[in-house]
């Protein structure tokens, strides 16, 4: 079995490329990406936990983070194209506000 | 800028590293359990111990998908027309005009005659009228306009053909703004022709697309959006299936205004 130490510092490194990648990158898309990658990072340290502890509420709590994910994918594209339908673009630096 | 950037890098590279030996340090993993978690005990907590949460995670997840498709419907005039059913016959005759070829074929044929037609009326006016040419030059100079677009119409159907699908569909949609040209009173609007055009993607609420829309529709310019009144811009709108009142609220025509202004200065 791999060892629970080893997955918590890949999720730590996840985390930490997604965090960037939230920060610097323009386009919406890759911004949505990154925090998805983020939200995964979270899911395998739940995993990790779940199996370090012997209890199945990680992988309970993992499977709600998985759910909730994709719903909020789900919206953010959705804005995304509302906002491109607006402003024909979805750089992050040209969409700036709210009003049309 | 650079320096915020930099900085940022190292910032995460920081916390990168902070995590990482944190996480992998010996005393956070040991103590670990003996029992391993198993997938039926997964399935006996799901619907027991978290049966409810479980049922409000499906309530949301549902509320979401309603939620994205409201927001991705689409907003064309043409879908609006089919949901509300309000004028049939023209749905039906967009309906028609997107998937039957044929169709599209015999009209061209019929636009063709009529084309012809007002190449003879132009003909007709300039040998008989002659000598009254300062006022009718107008008149004459209106039909001239008129024969000129039917011309433009006429030569984008021929290049349909040898499209591929996208750029088509595209070509048919900018064909029908083209005829509804002669609903939108361009007296009051002023004429302009490609020559003088304004690069008038610089009013915000018009990208490349619709710019392109309103140059087949016979707009060019900064001061043919500002003189347009109300019902204009509801017949523009219209013409170009944009979303229904847009250009009002986008006060196509104030902007237009104040870049007229900011060029004279």
């Amino acid at each position: 079995m791999i060892d629970p130490a080893l997955v918590s510092a890949l999720s730590a490194l996840m985390f930490v490329i997604g965090l960037g990648g939230a920060f610097t990158r323009k386009n919406a898309i890759i911004v949505l990406m990154c925090i998805e990658l983020m939200l995964n990072a979270a899911n395998m340290q739940f995993a990790a936990a779940a199996v370090h502890h012997g209890d199945t509420t990680g992988w309970v709590y993992t499977l709600f983070a998985i759910a909730i994910a994709a719903s909020e994918v789900a919206i953010g594209l959705a804005i995304f194209l509302a906002v491109y339908g607006q402003h024909e673009t979805i750089s992050l630096d040209d969409v700036d506000v709210l009003r049309n | 800028m650079k320096l915020v950037s930099l900085f940022t890098r190292m910032g995460l590279l920081a916390l990168g590293m902070i995590l990482v030996s944190v996480l992998s340090a010996d005393s956070v993993w040991a103590n670990s359990s003996d029992d391993y978690p198993t997938t039926s005990g997964l399935a006996d907590s799901l619907l027991t111990e978290w049966a409810l949460p479980l049922l409000i995670l499906g309530i949301l997840m549902s509320m979401a998908m309603i939620g994205a498709a409201y927001l991705v419907r689409d907003e064309r005039m043409e879908n609006l027309l089919w949901e509300f059913g309000t004028d049939e016959a023209e749905v039906v005759e967009v309906e028609d005009d997107d998937d039957n070829d044929e169709d599209a074929v015999e009209e061209e044929k019929a636009d063709e005659s009529e084309g012809e037609e007002v190449v003879e009326v132009i003909e007709e006016a300039e040998v008989t009228e002659e000598p009254e040419e300062t006022d009718d030059s107008q008149e004459v100079e209106a039909v001239e306009r008129q024969a000129r677009m039917d011309r433009e119409l006429e030569e984008r159907r021929n290049r349909l053909e040898s499209m591929d699908e996208k750029t088509r569909k595209k070509e048919e949609e900018l064909i029908r703004v083209a005829e509804k040209a002669k609903t939108i009173d361009f007296s009051t609007l002023g004429f302009a022709s490609a020559s003088d055009a304004d690069d008038l993607q610089r009013i915000k609420g018009i990208g490349p697309f619709i710019a392109e829309k309103l140059n087949v529709l016979g707009i060019y310019t900064f001061s043919q959006l500002a003189n347009m009144t109300p019902e204009i811009e509801e017949e523009v709108n219209m013409a170009i299936e944009f979303f229904p009142g847009r250009i009002k609220r986008d006060e196509w025509a104030n902007q237009a205004r104040t870049l007229l202004g900011g060029e004279d200065e």
